[in-house]
């Protein structure tokens, strides 16, 4: 490409963030009177509508045929100028954006020339790059407007709902045979102290006068294929029968597991030893007593993060050091409903931190009110159950008592059990979304994406993203819903053009980038009776796998070619005059 | 001869001591748009002067004024502004000095009154360049023994400190100046109407006033910070680009940090949990301890309530970085030497009973509040419904997140209930399907 | 080792009911005692909760210590009736353990 080239850069101050540490004058001056550079400016706030708007001046008076803007991240503002581009009618990917902030000022503040020198050479790569730009377009795709909710508990039954109030079709994939998962367990749950069994059939009744949603149990998704806007996939309803549906968008709602204790945790296997999800049970049972082994139960001790915060050095392997956050609020709220039922039970809590956060302070304050009494225990004292005499015993220092080591003679003891996350294997390496730390599914960002993946087009809700309680499990599900149905009621999506591109006169179709794409994106055609390889753009993702592996050099990726990759290389390692 | 107020210009350091006193006695304010009757300015580049009213015998203001209202008190020999002053400003016209003028901001003539007898500005002029007396004061040359407030490298010290933010003459540099058009001095309130199927209200919490914890001194001490006010001390854009404390500008090196400032604690009449103080705390500890490494910072707290997803583990890596945390809720704060504090709290984990500790900063981290504002943003008498605590009540709140008691209404965010950032952007979220759906589902019925 | 028992707190209720049952053990209360002894009112009134017999026992001398001058009440964050409360545990030391009794 030896055409004459008409590039306008742009060197932005970031009011003081650059140009306290980059002398960006000397930068504008470097590049003034480089190859195909015709303006070269320097600007307070590139990213100010002032600043836009005379920068689209400049390209329609000008005739630019690319741009360059030395300023932050691309993270943070390349949409932005992409979109300056595209309004002065320059094709928005012969726009480069140089990072001259986090990766020159910002890291280089106590030395002026150099930092210097390096934004001119990153400038000059950036430029480099542009010289070499093609205008592209965007792949356009057309968006199916159906859902696939996965799981159907109290978030994906809700959000099947919300989207069917959208006008759009919802499939919902339940693994078991009956819907609701722990909701429907549950009796009175916290704050509103609607029983949880009723939340469900209320919803489980709306599901079903609503025609565009369509309810799968025993079934799960057993293949996904597609990308974002138009997913095939499959469901095994029974064994051997399968469906194959094609969805624009996938809502995870798979919830969460109940910790189990292991043998002997805080005396688990003992008679009277009970979880949490099991004493709930109990109480939603009780019928104007509460009885275990046909005694009338006078004591009862809680011991608060089982399976939670636990130590990182200690001895439980892979232990879980989150704090599951619902357990503390749902211990207290239990041990008010016990006092309800009989006023004369003794309820002792052995907590750590009482993280009744929020309005749900107030529970904690009505449960200590109804009498139960609250023991700390630090980190390093956990209590101890024995068996004494056939009857349980805890031990414990209480912590709000200078460590003083106390006995309570227990009926019950309550294992406050956290949230863990799903056994699911089968359907990640479906869903091929990505797991935390903590084992749940991870979100792009907790505060601005916190239902969306990588994988563009699946979104997370409910506990399948983290512990949470029934209203902010529906929450985050509608959250989801907002997500999926803002994608699919647009009707398209526009994928970035970066996908690979096969050079046909080089190509001598030997199959390696088809092994190595993890996509299916390539396949094999014949062109001018040469059999050569093609790339399917809408499954490429741009992931350049397929380029080391062909023996030929003859794939490229649009918008990062071997040359433009070369020329920046160049002009990074050449030294500034 | 009687007591007047006497300038000798070569005294004056231009500090403007006399402007912000005349303020304050007349207004309770230290800001210049209350015009202060008495003006300190500089001219012909360095010869100092303040202006005030000369109370002249025969007066052109006490002529032109229609009402009569400009009347000697024969106590002081002060002219004063009376009640029957119609406001019609000719005074100010008639005035050869420019010695009395109209304040748009109270909406009134001002002018001396030699403050009833004792004029203010006379007290705290600190070099006496202006005195209250039937002479002028001995020139500055011959009065060597006189005991100064401030010397005089002091006096400018202060007086160039002064950044005269509240002084806009409205000259339209800065509208010059901004790269971005974004200042406009012609702009006015405008009321806009738009016609919504749905309404999403999203008006926020308010913070809590800090100053209503008596026991806690902010306000009093300088050394008392809010959690609001060490964000900005903390932050990548703090002033003078280091962390410092309030009282003399030292860097701290001794931090605590009060949590259920404002929460949890019927004394001030919020008996909730904030859910946000424990976490930007131990944010902010963390913070400080990159910026001041060599610090020693304390959390108080009675319970830490790092419940969200990610936050433990963010509490522990505090713990490890050696942030100390002890459990015992800060009951009062009391001043010691060299503007540092004294808190005093029970050292519950040690069990050694009642304990003080001194700190060289305080931060309190203070609570979130109902903006109770939201309740009352419909006109036509449609009344948010609020829950006990005066926020925006979430009528069903378990299936029908965000969903109000008016029709059409969502909230989004901490206008329902305390929300760290995570749980208010799903929250928001939430508010968008229900304000959709409701949308759609509207139109279908058409 | 100290065994919770539960009927203890029945004994000193005989007064007015004893009630500490909001505490939330912030220690407010200990802080601001102008006696500063360890064990008033905040953990004392545990001991009565938990049923510390012989701990209460121990440090009576500590409950006639308290001028009842309602600093640590007024300051209270969770409205424990933290003087009602020492008159309890007095009046219970009073008449059970000193035998002095009004009739």
């Amino acid at each position: 490409m030896s055409d004459k080239r008409r590039i306008g850069v742009y060197v932005c101050h970031c009011g003081g963030n650059i140009s306290d540490y980059v002398d960006v004058e000397q930068v504008r001056d470097a590049v003034k009177d480089d190859q195909d550079v015709i303006i070269s400016k320097n600007v307070m706030f590139a990213c100010s509508d002032a600043t836009q708007q005379e920068i689209i001046e400049d390209i329609e008076r000008e005739k630019l045929d690319g741009l360059v803007v030395a300023s932050c991240s691309p993270t943070l503002h390349l949409q932005t100028f992409k979109a300056v581009a595209q309004r002065a009618n320059l094709n928005p990917y012969q726009y480069t954006q140089v990072n001259l902030r986090e990766q020159c000022s910002w890291t280089h503040r106590n030395n002026m020339e150099s930092a210097t020198e390096k934004g001119i050479k990153l400038v000059r790569a950036g430029i480099a790059r542009t010289r070499l730009t093609e205008p592209l377009t965007n792949i356009r795709i057309e968006t199916k407007p159906r859902t696939l909710v996965i799981g159907a508990g109290v978030a994906g039954l809700r959000a099947a709902l919300a989207l069917a109030d959208l006008g759009l079709a919802v499939f919902v994939v339940e693994k078991e045979s009956e819907v609701g998962g722990w909701t429907k367990k549950w009796g009175k749950m916290f704050p509103n102290n609607r029983l949880g069994n009723d939340t469900i059939e209320y919803l489980l009744e709306q599901v079903k006068q609503r025609e565009n949603i369509t309810l799968f149990t025993d079934a799960e998704l057993i293949e996904k294929g597609g990308n974002v806007g138009d997913f095939s996939i499959k469901i095994r309803v029974k064994e051997g029968e399968t469906v194959s549906l094609d969805v624009g968008a996938i809502i995870v709602a798979t919830g969460f597991d109940s910790y189990e204790p292991f043998d002997g945790e805080y005396g688990y296997g003992l008679n009277g030893v009970v979880t949490l999800p099991q004493f709930k049970e109990m109480v939603d049972k009780s019928n104007g007593s509460l009885n275990f082994n046909d005694h009338q139960v006078k004591n009862i001790a809680y011991i608060y993060c089982v399976g939670s915060r636990q130590p990182e050095d200690g001895e439980i392997e892979n232990p879980n050091l989150y704090c599951s956050r619902y357990c503390c609020s749902a211990a207290v709220h239990t041990a008010s409903c016990v006092a309800d039922i009989d006023p004369n039970i003794n309820q002792y809590h052995l907590y750590r931190d009482m993280r009744t956060y929020g309005k749900y302070e107030v529970m904690f304050e009505n449960a200590g009110k109804k009498k139960s009494l609250f023991i700390r225990f630090d980190d390093e004292s956990s209590p101890e159950v024995e068996v004494s005499n056939g009857a349980l015993i805890v031990k414990v220092n209480d912590a709000l008592d200078g460590g003083e080591e106390i006995e309570i003679g227990a009926d019950l003891i309550v294992l406050v059990t956290g949230m863990v996350p799903r056994e699911n294997e089968s359907l990640t390496n479906v869903l091929k979304i990505p797991i935390g730390l903590d084992g749940f599914y991870n979100e792009i960002h907790p505060k601005l994406r916190p239902v969306e993946t990588v994988v563009d087009g699946v979104f997370i809700s409910g506990t399948s993203q983290g512990p949470k309680t029934l209203a902010e499990s529906v929450t985050s599900s509608l959250s989801a819903v907002s997500k999926s149905a803002a994608l699919l009621m647009k009707g398209y999506v526009d994928l970035e053009p970066f996908i690979a591109e096969v050079d046909t006169d080089k190509c001598v179709w030997c199959g390696e980038c088809e092994k190595s794409c993890p996509y299916g994106a390539i396949e094999k055609v014949v062109c001018d009776t040469k059999e050569v390889a093609t790339i399917i753009p809408a499954l490429c993702k741009g992931g350049g796998v397929c380029i080391p592996d062909c023996p030929e050099d003859a794939i490229e990726i649009k918008g990062y070619t071997d040359q433009q990759i070369r020329s920046m290389i160049d002009a990074l390692a050449k030294e500034v005059a | 001869m009687a007591k007047q107020l006497i300038f000798t210009p070569n005294r004056c350091v231009d500090c403007k001591n006399c402007e912000m006193a005349c303020s304050f006695v007349h207004t309770r304010d230290f800001t210049k748009l209350a015009m202060p009757r008495v003006q300190a300015f500089t001219f012909k580049e360095d010869i100092k002067a303040v202006s005030v009213c000369q109370q002249c015998e025969d007066a052109p203001c006490q002529k032109v004024c229609p009402t009569g209202a400009l009347v000697r008190n024969p106590a002081t020999g002060a002219i004063e502004r009376t009640d029957s002053c119609i406001l019609c400003k000719s005074c100010t016209l008639a005035c050869p000095y420019g010695n009395i003028h109209f304040d748009p901001v109270y909406d009134e003539i001002v002018k001396c009154d030699f403050c009833g007898g004792d004029p203010a500005c006379a007290k705290v002029c600190p070099t006496r360049a202006l005195v209250w007396a039937e002479e002028p004061a001995p020139d500055i040359k011959q009065d060597a023994e006189i005991e100064r407030v401030f010397t005089e490298e002091e006096a400018r010290y202060s007086a160039n400190r002064c950044l005269d933010c509240a002084d806009c003459s409205e000259c339209g540099e800065c509208v010059k100046a901004c790269p971005a058009d974004a200042i406009h001095f012609d702009m006015q309130p405008e009321e806009i109407k738009i016609e919504a199927n749905s309404v999403i209200v999203s008006t926020g919490f308010k913070l809590f006033d800090a100053h209503l914890k008596t026991n806690y001194g902010y306000g009093k001490y300088p050394n008392v910070v809010t959690a609001m006010q060490m964000d900005r001390l903390v932050s990548p854009t703090k002033p003078y680009n280091r962390t410092m404390r309030p009282s003399d500008g030292k860097a701290p090196d001794n931090i605590a940090f009060v949590l259920c400032t404002g929460s949890r604690d019927c004394t001030i009449g919020n008996p909730l949990c904030s859910r946000v103080c424990c976490m930007y705390s131990i944010k902010q500890a963390q913070l400080l301890m990159g910026s001041l490494p060599l610090a020693d910072i304390t959390i108080y707290y009675i319970d830490i309530r790092a419940f969200g997803k990610g936050y433990e583990e963010f509490y522990q890596q505090a713990k490890e970085m050696g942030v100390y945390f002890v459990k015992g809720r800060v009951a009062k704060i009391e001043p010691v030497e060299d503007g540092n504090l004294s808190v005093f709290y029970e050292d519950i984990d040690g069990g050694s009973g009642q304990q003080q500790m001194e700190h060289d900063l305080v931060v309190l981290s203070i609570g979130l509040l109902p903006n109770m504002d939201a309740l009352n943003l419909f006109k036509n008498g449609d009344r948010l419904e609020a829950d006990a605590y005066s926020y925006v009540k979430e009528i069903n709140e378990d299936i029908e997140p965000t969903r109000t008691s008016i029709d059409g209404v969502f909230v989004a965010g901490t206008t329902s209930a305390a929300r760290d950032i995570p749980d208010s952007i799903l929250h928001a979220g939430a508010a968008a399907a229900q304000a959709a759906g409701y949308i759609h589902q509207l139109k279908a019925s058409r | 080792m100290s065994k919770v028992n539960p009927d203890f707190v029945e004994k000193i209720s005989g007064f007015t009911e004893f009630n500490a049952y909001a505490c939330i053990n912030c220690g407010s209360c200990t802080a601001l005692c102008p006696m500063g002894i360890d064990l008033l009112p905040r953990r004392m009134f545990r001991h009565v909760m938990l049923g510390f017999e012989d701990k209460v026992l121990e440090n009576t001398e500590e409950v006639f210590s308290c001028l009842l001058c309602k600093m640590c009440e007024e300051n209270c964050p969770k409205e424990v009736p933290i003087v009602e409360n020492i008159k309890s545990i007095r009046w219970y030391i009073n008449r059970d353990i000193f035998k002095l009794g009004r009739g």
